[in-house]
This record gives structure tokens, C-alpha cells and sequence, in this order.
């Protein structure tokens, strides 16, 4: 169940959450499987020396994942849903690295109850911003 | 062109010489439910200004935008 149920008038333009999650070799794998990309770059480290990247790395879109449990769980929670996210991919996504989540009310617009969210992934370690965007969810209330 | 003439073209995926007063959603396929959120969100950023629901309903066409951007202050020749 989501661990928030906001209403519109409880959001202030500023408020912050974040959490962190650790990108495991499991998780990788797992969203080959779900997302039916097999892409050798996030699954076989011989090919994946080869590139630029030197190593694997996870899918970049693990990032639409975390920021879909940020919306949905989290500001708003169950009191939202989502109209729009655009993402940039600013760094790769290390596996075995851990990340940060981190979201942050930019606007509300009243006569809509929308928010627009500012979404991004950071490396725990090096403190770099992996990815970065916004999203625009909808209150129902 | 101006800043509200940008927003269109940028959300709608119109032409800036295309974004004309009598622009509507019944002439523009791409200004749909969702597009015209974020046009009312882009607007309020870009203009630092607010709608009423019933301001936002009432909009029948992008001539009907200027004069409403235009009534609380905005510029829009900016």
C-alpha cells in the first residue's frame, strides 16, 4: 500500500522526499525479464567491455521505475496520478551502486490540482546526478 | 515571437507561424486533455500568474488565452 495519501492542500511548492535504492545484478536481470530489453550492454560483461562504458550497466529507464514508486508511494502517493515525466539520462547507472531518489514540489497549479515534481537519481557515492526530470501528477482531491 | 506563442509551439508540436488567435482544440488534434494541462502549467510558470477552474474551462481558443494571460497582468508580446 502506499505510505502517503496527500491531499492537494497538504502539498506545499519545496516539499522534498527521498529514499535509496541499491541496483543489485538481481534487479538488473529482473528488468530484462520484465522489460523484455536484453540489451548485452546491461547483461554481458564481455560485450559490455567493449564500449564506452567499460562495464555493464542497468537500464537507464530503471530510473522510470523508481520515479513511478516515488509518485506512487510516495508525494502524493495514493492521492495522485501521473500525467507526464520526462527523463535524461546524465550518467550511467552502476551496478552495485546504491542511489538516491530524490523528489521536489516545483509548482502547483490550483485550478488543475496539479504538481509538478522535479525527479532525480543520485549517486549515493560520488554524489553525481545520474538522471534528472520532472513529472506532472494529478490530485484527485 | 513571444513567450506564449513558444509555449504552444513547444507543447503542441505547431509551428510557431501556425499558432494563430483562432487555434482551438477542435482545429489542433495535438491540444488534447493532457496537452492542456501542461499548457495551463507552462503558463502559469512562464508568466508567475494563476487560473481559476472556471478561467481554465472557459478558454475556447488561443485568442481567448491572450486576453486571459493579458487580464492578469502577463505580457504578451514578451
Amino acid at each position: 500500500m502506499p505510505k502517503s495519501h496527500l491531499r492537494f492542500a497538504d502539498i506545499a511548492v519545496g516539499d522534498q522526499f527521498n529514499f535509496d535504492f541499491e541496483i543489485t545484478d538481481a534487479f538488473v536481470r529482473e528488468f530484462s525479464v520484465i522489460s523484455g530489453d536484453y540489451n548485452p550492454l546491461h547483461l554481458d560483461q564481455t560485450y559490455a567491455s567493449s564500449t564506452k562504458f567499460s562495464r555493464r550497466i542497468a537500464h537507464g529507464m530503471t530510473a522510470g521505475v523508481l520515479f513511478s514508486r516515488l509518485i506512487g508511494m510516495h508525494i502524493p502517493g495514493s492521492g495522485g496520478f501521473y500525467l507526464s515525466q520526462n527523463i535524461v539520462f546524465r550518467e550511467p547507472i552502476k551496478i552495485g551502486s546504491s542511489v538516491k531518489v530524490y523528489g521536489k514540489v516545483l509548482q502547483k497549479v490550483e485550478a488543475l490540482k496539479t504538481l509538478t515534481i522535479l525527479t532525480q537519481l543520485q549517486a549515493n557515492n560520488s554524489k553525481k546526478l545520474l538522471v534528472d526530470g520532472s513529472a506532472i501528477v494529478q490530485m484527485f482531491e | 515571437m513571444s513567450k506564449l506563442t513558444h509555449i504552444f509551439s513547444s507543447v503542441l508540436g505547431i509551428e510557431e507561424s501556425k499558432i494563430v488567435p483562432e487555434l482551438s482544440p477542435q482545429n489542433a488534434s495535438s491540444w488534447d486533455s493532457i496537452n492542456a494541462i501542461i499548457l495551463v502549467t507552462e503558463i502559469e510558470k512562464a508568466f508567475g500568474i494563476s487560473f481559476t477552474y472556471d478561467e481554465v474551462m472557459g478558454v475556447k481558443n488561443f485568442a481567448d488565452v491572450i486576453r486571459l494571460v493579458e487580464s492578469k497582468g502577463g505580457d504578451t508580446n514578451a
